[in-house]
């Protein structure tokens, strides 16, 4: 009986507590809107001051004559903080600004960063600027009342519309159909035009084997098969060491990545020149699992090519497990050949060969000439900050001129020269450096990648991010082997055919609800076709039964609700006339 | 017969008289209670107070609006019906409740035998020595174990070295589930069991020392000792530490399954705790999340409840409640 009572107390005392807290938040949650700055009211009334564009609307006059923020940023590889750049970054913006910056920054590693992004979105709590990796999705944050409608302060921008304007789609792809936009996308500088992949578009060779029986990396997809054919045989000889001929670079990327290419299509929810469409349903996809299932059977492929993660799959490359990787990221050729316990071991690159039916292959991650922006990655800012006008006119001021080649380049005459022609050149001590790459990253050149200063994503100069990587050995049939950079290379041999219709979609104008729409269709059935198709692969199923594809495909479907009504939902947003303008 | 004695005095004195002997025993008691006060404060902070959070579940959450301010699901149960409209439900549900059970089967036990082995021997430095390097792996980072394993289970890997060395041939052991039960409920066996024999080894210290000596006067042997005298002082505490662990059937170590899947098994091990992790943490779509695991949390009380009901009608001496 006492027991009873006391547990009867004890729930009250909880449910009273529940209670009493319900009570205080809703207190708190409907004082939220009220707070300046975070209605529409507030940030409206900076827009009727000013022209758009000119970045010389009137500030509002701040404490002490310094801003001091919060900004949630991450750590790249190397931490920003301190190097010569980030200086350089702090004084020329204040310089820009007329103010005194008091930043307290916020580094993550950036595989944390990504992971935790969404759950610092959900909580409302976000500071007052935070690099922002996930595309469209912030939409629904903006039309919530949690990052800043930066639609709202144009005329503190100068130099970002200067990207609006020459990026495929212009202000329709940067503002959504209302008018709103909820963040600085990240921006490209490409004058030189390079048209070369970020990766996936060739496929590793060992090429010290291949010279040394004769061989040639494969240009069709023919040559591959026979080429697949030969190494087997030396390695059942016993002439090459090895126990397969090809394997996966790391069990988080689909093995027939490195292969979607050839065939005309993509591994997720893509723009394929027509419309819309899921690729792993496609009929040109389930003739690529057609090929790589008759691979896999010829006993081509390494059966651990879907479990083994990054760390075993490169001691398999560095070991000579192996002789072929159709699937990895650039720089890794470099990385194995480094890290080889195999003595002549040389790892390169070739462009993916072609299919006879589809023809030139399609490249993955292209950047459009010029200057250009992309809508994946980029920067919020909180709706919440207390001078937002400061905040989008300091963010504004990262895509000016001056601040780009700063941070591309560095400290001019330090780290880099200009020659009378205006041509740049990185110093000899990054040059000339062990590893390059880092050497820049320890200034804080940004287009290192290692190492990322200001607030990112800021503006990436592809001369700058090309002339630092070290060259990796290439092979084309015209120019036999040699060393090469992947940019370059895969620009140079794949050609503007090799463009693929993915990296220039149409504008798709969706409302917040309709990008979480498209964020669950992308995710949920890539997962399932991902398993799947390892299946069709490995031929657990049977890639030539009709019955099992329909199978597969149906199964695709039902992963969310109403599939081809999403699909539809992508095309109606879709404005066609934005394709390639 | 004394408590019911001095229950019915203290009901029948005046309220005022009742206050003075209410907190009389308070300050007579209150090193025990500053003693139990952190642990108090710890879980009305970290464990009642977010539970209000709760209601999200019933919400279409609106970051801005906060908890209480987004409206309510229409209908009310929405994101619950979602999920068990989802085409995987079952399957996820399935494979939580077996990689539950199974575990449990195998965790719960091992440290008990662990310390009752442990309590058998003689040697101070060696069983001190045993003891300590039993700790050990419970300091490991699951990361760190679910990439030995993937080192582990592949055709080269250690596990594969010992299959060979038994004339076995290799296999690739991360490939689909059929070796998956034995690396998770291994490795989390070898993870957890010097550290979970802690708290019986404890309760075996407590042993009258006098019963053994008994024991050995009446000529009886080990197991007849480990029978009658060791297993019956830790009963009690085995018996609440199960309660709690049937509770736990539903919370399967979801980090160390994400780790392990690969495109060969994902379907196959999926677990609700993954699922959650990526609709919560990956696609932030946290009212649907809070409801998936709302409805883990009630089935993971319903399991304690009953089986506490068990334990009382079995013998109520060592029931929770």
């Amino acid at each position: 009986m006492k027991k009873r009572r006391i547990f009867a107390l004890l729930m009250l005392v909880v449910m009273s507590m529940t209670f009493f807290i319900s009570c205080k938040s809703k207190g708190d949650s409907t004082q939220q809107p009220d707070k300046p700055g975070t209605t529409e009211g507030a940030t409206k009334a900076p827009a009727q001051e000013g022209g758009e564009g000119t970045g010389e609307a009137v500030l509002p006059e701040l404490p002490n004559n310094t801003l001091s923020i919060t900004v949630n940023t991450a750590n790249f590889g190397t931490d920003a903080q301190g190097t010569a750049v980030q200086e350089e970054w702090q004084r020329m913006m204040e310089e820009y600004l007329g103010c005194k910056l008091d930043i307290t920054w916020n580094m993550t590693p950036w595989q944390d960063f990504r992971t935790n992004e969404a759950v610092l979105l959900q909580s409302g709590d976000i500071p007052d600027v935070s690099t922002y990796s996930q595309g469209t999705l912030v939409n629904e944050y903006g039309a919530d009342g949690v990052v800043l409608d930066i639609s709202k302060y144009t005329q503190y921008m100068k130099y970002y519309p200067e990207f609006i304007k020459s990026t495929n789609g212009g202000e329709k792809y940067v503002f959504n159909e209302n008018g709103s936009s909820y963040y600085f996308m990240d921006g490209f500088v490409n004058p030189e035009n390079i048209e070369g992949a970020q990766s996936f578009t060739a496929f590793a060779y060992r090429f010290d084997l291949l010279e040394k029986f004769n061989l040639k990396p494969a240009t069709t997809l023919d040559e591959f098969t026979k080429l697949c054919a030969d190494i087997k045989e030396l390695i059942d000889k016993g002439e090459i060491d090895a126990k397969y001929v090809m394997s996966n670079s790391d069990k988080n990327y689909a093995f027939y990545r490195g292969f979607v290419g050839i065939f005309h299509t993509w591994d997720t929810t893509y723009w394929n020149g027509e419309k819309w469409s899921f690729g792993p349903i496609e009929d040109n996809f389930r003739e690529m699992l057609k090929y790589i299932n008759s691979l896999y059977a010829a006993g081509y492929i390494d059966p651990e090519f879907g479990t083994d993660d990054g760390a075993t799959a490169t001691e398999k490359a560095v070991k000579g497990s192996n002789v072929i990787q159709p699937t990895l990221w650039a720089g890794m050729p470099r990385m194995w050949n480094t890290q080889s316990t195999v003595d002549g071991m040389k790892w390169g690159l070739a462009f993916l060969p072609e299919n006879a039916t589809y023809g030139t292959p399609w490249k993955w991650g292209s950047r459009q000439p010029g200057k250009s922006l992309s809508n994946s990655m980029g920067i919020i800012i909180s709706a919440d900050t207390e001078y937002p006008e400061w905040v989008v006119k300091m963010i504004d001021y990262q895509y000016s001129d001056e601040m780009i080649e700063m941070m591309n380049w560095g400290i001019k005459d330090e780290t880099y020269t200009v020659d009378a022609s205006g041509d740049h050149k990185f110093a000899d001590v990054i040059l000339n450096a062990e590893d390059p790459v880092q050497a820049a990253a320890n200034y804080g050149i940004m287009s290192s990648s290692a190492c990322r200063t200001g607030i990112p994503f800021t503006p990436l100069t592809f001369e700058a991010m090309t002339e630092q990587i070290p060259t990796e050995p290439w092979w084309n049939p015209t120019d036999g082997y040699y060393e090469g950079k992947y940019w370059h290379e895969s620009g140079k041999i794949g050609g503007p055919a090799s463009v693929s219709p993915f990296d220039r979609p149409p504008v798709l104008n969706l409302t917040d609800k309709q990008a979480t729409e498209k964020a669950e269709l992308t995710t949920t059935c890539e997962l399932f076709a991902r398993e799947n198709a390892l299946k069709f692969i490995t031929g657990e199923m049977d890639i030539n039964d009709d019955a099992a594809w329909q199978k597969y495909v149906d199964g695709v479907k039902s992963q969310v609700s109403d599939f081809d009504g999403k699909l539809q939902m992508m095309q109606d947003g879709s404005d066609l006339s934005s394709i390639g303008k | 017969m004394k408590n019911q004695k001095s229950k019915a005095v203290n009901s029948k004195l005046p309220t005022g008289q009742r206050m003075v002997r209410f907190f009389r025993l308070v300050w007579k008691q209150k090193d025990l209670l500053v003693l139990a006060l952190p642990a108090t404060i710890l879980i009305a902070l970290f464990k009642y107070y977010p539970m209000y959070g709760i209601l999200i579940a019933l919400k279409d959450y609106k970051t801005k609006m906060g908890i209480w301010g987004s409206p309510w699901e229409v209908p009310l149960f929405n994101n619950f019906i979602r999920f068990f409209n989802y085409v995987d439900a079952g399957n996820l549900i399935w494979n939580t409740v077996k990689i539950g059970l199974v575990t449990m089967l195998f965790t719960f036990p091992a440290p008990i035998i662990f310390a009752l082995l442990l309590n058998e021997l003689r040697g101070k430095i060696f069983k001190s020595a045993v003891q300590t390097v039993s700790y050990i792996p419970y300091f490991i980072s699951v990361v760190v174990i679910a990439g030995m394993l993937n080192s582990f289970g592949s055709t080269d890997g250690l596990f594969n070295v010992i299959r060979q060395f038994f004339g076995l041939s290799a296999v690739n052991m991360n490939a689909g589930d059929k070796y998956f039960l034995l690396m998770y409920v291994g490795s989390a066996v070898w993870h957890g069991v010097g550290w979970g024999s802690i708290i019986y080894l404890a309760a075996l210290s407590n042993v009258d020392t006098t019963l053994y000596d008994v024991a050995n006067i009446d000529g009886a042997n080990r197991w007849q000792k480990v029978k009658n005298i060791a297993w019956p002082t830790i009963m009690p505490t085995t018996t609440i530490l199960l309660i709690m662990n049937v509770g736990n059937v539903l919370q399967s170590d979801y980090t160390k399954v994400l780790l392990m899947q690969n495109d060969t098994n994902r379907s196959l091990i999926d677990v609700i705790g993954t699922y959650v992790y990526r609709i919560g943490v990956e696609r932030g779509e946290f009212e649907y999340a809070t409801a998936v695991n709302l409805f883990v949390s009630i089935a993971s009380l319903i399991l304690v409840y009953s089986a506490n009901t068990v334990t009382r009608k079995l013998n109520p001496e060592n029931s929770l409640w």
